[in-house]
């Protein structure tokens, strides 16, 4: 965080009066645990359900809510003279509150595992998201899905305005810049990715085993098209909608599809199971995977649940022979060509501050416009006034109109050149000034309604 | 000189041996299972006839030493045969078969020995014993081997300590199949070296045979061990971790034995 941000957010320095500030809050695999995470999720009615007394309540100007496995974030614009942390973290709160089933008590915890960003920071911090170098499989391309997803849920609920447009706009771009600028995006990575190369390697060979995938989303597909690449001996997919999981085998081009109803018969069958359906309930629960262990003869079996909320029950870890991992084991899966990607988001991140610059300056001249505006309002109505003055009496009344146009023109430009150079200092303010010290020096000396 | 009838105990023997042996197999796969429980069902029911024949022939003989042990093996062999037959019961050939091993080898072990009418047999089946009880304890050393390494696997795994398994390229399951393996194979060559080592006791030893009381009680005992740590995974389906910890008990029950038999000696 810029000193600045800091200044602001401990209370040093107070805002400007009415300057549109942008903030970020949220959780992420890095603050938070998968519990913790877990317990935060908002799915996409919760945020229906909360975002509009959230809005009303702290008088957000725009906000955009991120909620992924590995992240929940609140992006939002605020017209304030006081931000402080606390502020931002009751924003925080209340979007878990005012939701369905509110969850009380977060406090402590939302203090202990969130972070804030502001202006500048807060571009950053979403143009690296969206890039997925914030991403708990670096590079992944998910996240870039997700971003848009958040943005086309903003718009569509009017809560995206100017500011966050442009932000999200900034954030594809920088995310598009990475990709095709860097070597991050030469092979794809994702969560699904991660949890095969994961099940690859603690299973042994995928050839030799029959693998179940539970669900028919996005991550299932990723994770089916995957799996291709080992060649298991089986691939089954089971999912709550028979369509979705026939749709899912078609375009892998593998695979048995096998109603929900018999998920018990096929879990016996399966040496690998990757679950990632979009449940709110436990899909899998330690009783049953106790059954079908006991129809397996006790081989082991591998449970990678990649959902959030979680599919599997923890205690499934408890039984002999079996191994449950979750997202967040996957931190410890490198992947293919890691040592590669850490070298891109090295490159991507100059990319990302290059953008997080350039919007700075953008968001920057968006809080000078209306003191420049001001001032610019200030000279027309001086010259309007004078004009109208001089040209009432002698000698200036006997002009002819081809002169009055003259004059008025020569006024015009002298307008324009002041104002134009009032506004080239303004945002290139010279040593030892701030934009935002001319910027108030401006609208103190010149007062639009001063003529009036 | 072996005779006739003895070559029929010895073959009841070595079918009860080998249906014990697939019948506690527990790593085929289920194309092969079939074939391999088929296979226990046919040299149990081989073991059987032959048993059948050796009781008569025991009972014409007068061997009275030996009837009732062979009535019970027969009456065991037809009971499991009837059950497999009748009620496709197949756990019971993997108890029966080599606790009918057993009884034949304390049989041979234990009735009072042959050699003084044959005196010294071939040394070719002294160095067949030898050597497939040393491939048996060979095995057993493997199995520990892998077994600790399992254990260790396990626990990384357990404590989600990814990072630890990544340089030992082998994985879980194929450590979990690895011991099973190596668990029968070695079972395996621990009840031929028994069964050769019996014959040759019965019918061809001459030394001093209370030297040897020892070795062949702690060869029996540690028979049976991994007799009851395969049935325990066959029948009870035991956890591999349990397995493992089985098969470390029995490679220290087999070193005790060595360690016990020297001092012996």
């Amino acid at each position: 965080m810029t000193d600045k941000a800091s200044r602001i957010l401990s209370g040093v320095e107070p805002l400007r009066d009415k300057a549109p500030v942008l903030f970020c809050i949220g959780t992420n695999h890095e603050s938070a645990g998968l519990d913790f995470r877990e317990t935060l999720f908002l799915s996409r009615e919760d945020i229906e359900a909360s975002l509009p007394r959230v809005i009303e309540k702290h008088q957000i100007k725009e906000v955009l809510v991120l909620s992924t496995c590995n992240r929940l974030e609140v992006y939002g614009v605020l017209e304030s003279t006081e931000i402080t942390q606390n502020h931002l973290r009751e924003i925080f709160i209340d979007l878990q509150l005012f939701g369905p089933s509110p969850k009380a008590d977060l406090n402590d915890e939302i203090k202990n595992r969130s972070y804030v960003y502001l202006q500048k920071e807060a571009a950053r911090h979403a143009f690296s998201v969206a890039s997925g170098l914030d991403s708990l499989v670096l590079g992944e391309t998910q996240i870039a899905g997700q971003f848009k997803d958040a943005a086309q849920f903003a718009t569509e609920s009017g809560t995206l305005g100017p500011i966050l447009k442009r932000l999200t706009q900034e954030a594809f771009s920088a995310s598009k810049k990475v990709r095709t600028q860097t070597d991050i995006g030469k092979k794809p990575v994702s969560i699904s990715h991660a949890a095969i190369d994961l099940a690859n390697r603690v299973y042994g060979d995928i050839k030799n085993s029959n693998v179940l995938v539970i669900g028919a989303g996005e991550m299932a597909e990723v994770a089916g098209k995957y799996l291709v690449k080992y060649g298991p001996q089986n691939l089954f997919v089971c999912n709550r909608t028979r369509s979705r999981a026939e749709a899912l085998v078609e375009k892998i081009g593998i695979g048995l599809v096998y109603p929900w109803e018999e998920l018990n018969e096929v879990l016996a069958l399966a040496d690998v199971i990757i679950s990632c359906t979009a449940a709110n309930e436990i899909v899998l629960d330690k009783a049953c995977i106790q059954r079908s262990q006991a129809q397996r003869g006790g081989k082991p079996l591998f449970l990678i649940d990649i959902a959030l909320p979680r599919d599997i029950d923890t205690a499934c870890s408890s039984l002999e022979d079996v191994y449950l991992f979750d997202i967040d084991d996957l931190k410890q899966v490198v992947g293919e060509n890691f040592e590669e990607r850490k070298k891109a988001a090295e490159a991507g991140k100059l990319i990302i501050i290059e953008n997080a610059t350039n919007y700075e300056r953008w968001l920057h001249s968006l809080n000078l416009k209306p003191a420049l505006a001001s001032f610019r309002e200030y000279l027309d109505a001086l010259a309007l006034q004078e004009f109208q003055k001089s040209f009432s009496r002698s000698p200036l009344a006997s002009l002819d109109a081809m002169q009055i146009k003259a004059v008025e023109a020569m006024m015009r430009s002298v307008i324009q050149k002041i104002s134009a150079d009032a506004g080239r200092i303004v945002h290139t303010p010279p040593l030892g000034y701030t934009s935002e010290q001319l910027a108030d020096a401006l609208k103190s000396l010149f007062p639009s309604d001063k003529n009036a | 000189m072996l005779n006739f009838y003895h070559l029929g105990v010895i073959s009841a023997l070595i079918a009860f041996a080998c249906s014990s042996g697939l019948y506690l197999h527990s790593f085929a796969t289920h194309r092969t299972r079939d074939i391999i429980n088929r296979s226990a069902y046919g040299f149990m029911f081989v073991a059987s006839l032959l048993m059948a024949f050796n009781t008569y022939n025991a009972y014409i003989h007068d061997l009275t030493h030996t009837t009732s042990s062979f009535v019970l093996v027969t009456f065991l062999g037809w009971i499991t045969i009837l059950a497999q037959m009748g009620f496709g019961v197949k756990a019971l050939g993997s108890v029966v078969a080599p606790v009918s091993t057993l009884i034949l080898l304390l049989q041979f072990f234990f009735i009072s020995p042959h050699t003084t009418t044959l005196g010294a047999g071939p040394t070719g089946l002294l160095k067949a014993h030898i050597l497939t009880s040393v491939l048996g304890e060979a095995f057993v050393i493997i199995a520990f081997g892998v077994a600790v390494f399992y254990l260790l696997q396990q626990r990384a795994l357990k404590n989600k300590q990814i990072d630890l398994l990544q340089h030992t390229q082998v994985s879980i399951s194929k450590l979990s199949q690895a011991l099973i393996i190596t668990i029968w194979v070695g079972f395996i060559l621990l009840t031929g070296g028994l069964i050769l080592g019996a014959i040759f006791w019965q019918f061809y030893f001459d030394g001093d045979r209370a030297d040897l009381l020892g070795k062949i009680l702690w060869a029996i005992i540690v028979w049976l061990w991994y007799l009851s740590t395969l049935i325990s995974r066959n029948l009870f389906n035991i956890s591999a971790k349990k397995l493992a910890w089985m098969t470390i008990a029995g490679f220290v029950l087999l070193s005790l034995g060595l360690f016990g038999i020297y001092n012996w000696s």
